[in-house]
């Protein structure tokens, strides 16, 4: 597999970081999936599946023309081959292709989506539709890149997928059929810094900083394994594309208030929903790790330790600056970051927002507390799904509000965690 | 109207209610599930919670938003 390392970037102060210029970050598959699933809940699965599809096959194109660029790979076998190589280190699986300028098929092992699903929910729930949009499009946009085609030339449908119990998934990628989306800016590396507000600074920031940069030293040496998956904290990880994440949030936001803005807030509840699992599974995995335990220390339940910890695991993850503004345990937290990784697409692509949006904070803010709170950290809990429902299924014990956005014009977002 | 020997259908009402404690009992995620219902039938949550006003329609709504989310052909008895 090659050496992307060196095509590895970073807004050091933000913690936002890139490959081949074009925003990165990294997601479990428990925030994944619930993503996935809430986009499609609230659009229907066909256009939920189009949206979905959509993001990964411009994110994809963009990402895999910067780093054959980069690479000075062209011929059509070594950017597939390159394609490849790029979609095993994100941690989404292993795909092989089969394809022509016009388009043919390629399969599918061992894929993040369809994997990891089966792996969550297959016991319980017969899937009734494929799970991988955003290999399809990712496989489509890796066609298209090693023709030389431009974007939305083709398309890509999955015909198959392991979550539905069939052996391999299978994509049929085609010359594309009408609704090619309209060309929009690109969110890359100089979108973002042209959006970035200055730096603010919290409580204990110099401590968040040093345990930061001793887990981003220890992420450097997680890799992907023979199936193009990386497990580790007890999570399935992808090293994913931003521009995908923020893509079909937007996009379902927007698509919802046109059919139906009623519903709207309880997407964004559902978005914030994704951000809570997150921290309860990686952020919770992380510091329960033998590995955290060797750089940093077990946990102890002592909440303003937690929280900075939490805070650290933020900014190693790549989802900003996130600062500690105020703490008093058991009654008020206030988180702030200059930007997440949401804010400079939700800037770029959408403007100044009228009411604030940055989902993935007021969800991990709000785990922050819930968990800092409410878990037993010195009896070694077992962060699985059991336990995720027993806290949560009486509803949450802590309450979050957004009170800044610096994308609705403020100089950082911030958020504010109280009890209910 | 129903046929003189067809079994009557439950009324809409207690199509929905039965639906939703389905789906409420069964769903992975069960303190997100009707939050996920309201998007996908479409229906408020005050609507979902108290059930006022619900037609054939919107039942039917309702009960195919809960077998997509358990992944089931047909509702248990």
């Amino acid at each position: 597999m090659e050496n992307f390392g060196p095509l590895r970037s970073s807004i050091a102060e933000h913690h936002l970081r890139f490959l081949a210029d074009v925003p990165t970050i990294v997601h479990c598959h428990h925030f994944n999936l619930f993503l996935d699933q809430t986009i499609d809940d609230a659009l229907g699965a066909e256009v939920g599946l189009r949206v979905r599809t959509d993001a990964a096959q411009e994110s994809a194109h963009v990402l895999l023309s910067a780093v054959n660029e980069a690479l000075g790979v062209r011929a059509a076998d070594e950017c597939l081959r390159v394609a490849r190589s790029v979609f095993r280190s994100m941690g989404q699986g292993t795909l092989e292709f089969d394809v022509r300028p016009e388009g043919g098929e390629a399969t599918g092992a061992f894929l993040h989506y369809g994997f990891s699903w089966r792996e969550k929910y297959g016991r319980d729930i017969k899937r009734r539709r494929p799970a991988d949009g955003f290999a399809a499009g990712f496989a489509a946009a890796a066609t298209e890149v090693a023709h030389g085609l431009p974007l939305w030339t083709l398309e890509a449908r999955e015909r198959g997928c392991v979550s539905m119990r069939s052996e391999r998934c299978r994509f049929e990628i085609s010359l594309r059929v009408g609704n090619k989306p309209a060309p929009e800016k690109p969110v890359d590396v100089e979108a973002t810094r042209s959006v970035l507000p200055a730096v603010v600074d919290g409580f204990a920031d110099a401590e968040i900083e040093a345990t930061t940069q001793q887990l981003l030293g220890f992420l450097e040496g997680v890799e992907a394994d023979a199936r193009g998956l990386v497990q580790a904290f007890g999570v399935f990880i992808t090293r994913h594309l931003a521009g995908y994440h923020n893509r079909v949030s937007y996009a379902a936001v927007e698509l919802l208030r046109e059919s139906n803005a009623p519903l709207v807030p309880i997407l964004e509840s559902l978005f914030r929903e994704s951000g809570q699992v997150c921290a309860f599974h990686t952020f919770g995995g992380i510091l329960l790790s033998p590995e955290w335990e060797a750089l940093v220390g077990a946990p102890d339940g002592d909440v303003e330790r937690h929280v900075i910890r939490c805070a650290a695991i933020a900014r190693a993850l790549g989802f900003g600056r996130w600062t500690v503004h105020e703490l008093e345990p058991d009654a008020r937290l206030v988180l702030r970051t200059p930007v997440t990784y949401e804010t400079p697409y939700c800037l770029v692509r959408h403007g100044r927002q009228a009411s604030p949006s940055s989902y993935f904070l007021q969800g991990a803010g709000l785990a922050f507390m819930e968990l800092a709170h409410r878990l037993d950290w010195q009896g070694a809990p077992q962060l699985d799904d059991a336990l995720y429902r027993r806290l949560f299924s009486a509803g949450a014990h802590w309450k979050v509000e957004q009170t800044a956005d610096t994308a609705c014009g403020d100089a950082f977002c911030e958020v504010v965690v109280t009890r209910r | 109207m129903n046929e003189p020997n067809a079994p009557a259908k439950p009324d809409p009402r207690a199509r929905a209610a039965r639906a939703l404690d389905v789906v409420q009992r069964r769903a992975p995620d069960p303190h997100a599930t009707l939050m996920r219902m309201a998007l996908k039938t479409g229906l408020p949550l005050d609507v979902l919670q108290t059930l006022e006003g619900i037609d054939a329609e919107a039942a039917a709504r309702i009960e195919d938003a809960a077998r997509d989310i358990l992944g089931l052909e047909a509702l248990p008895e």
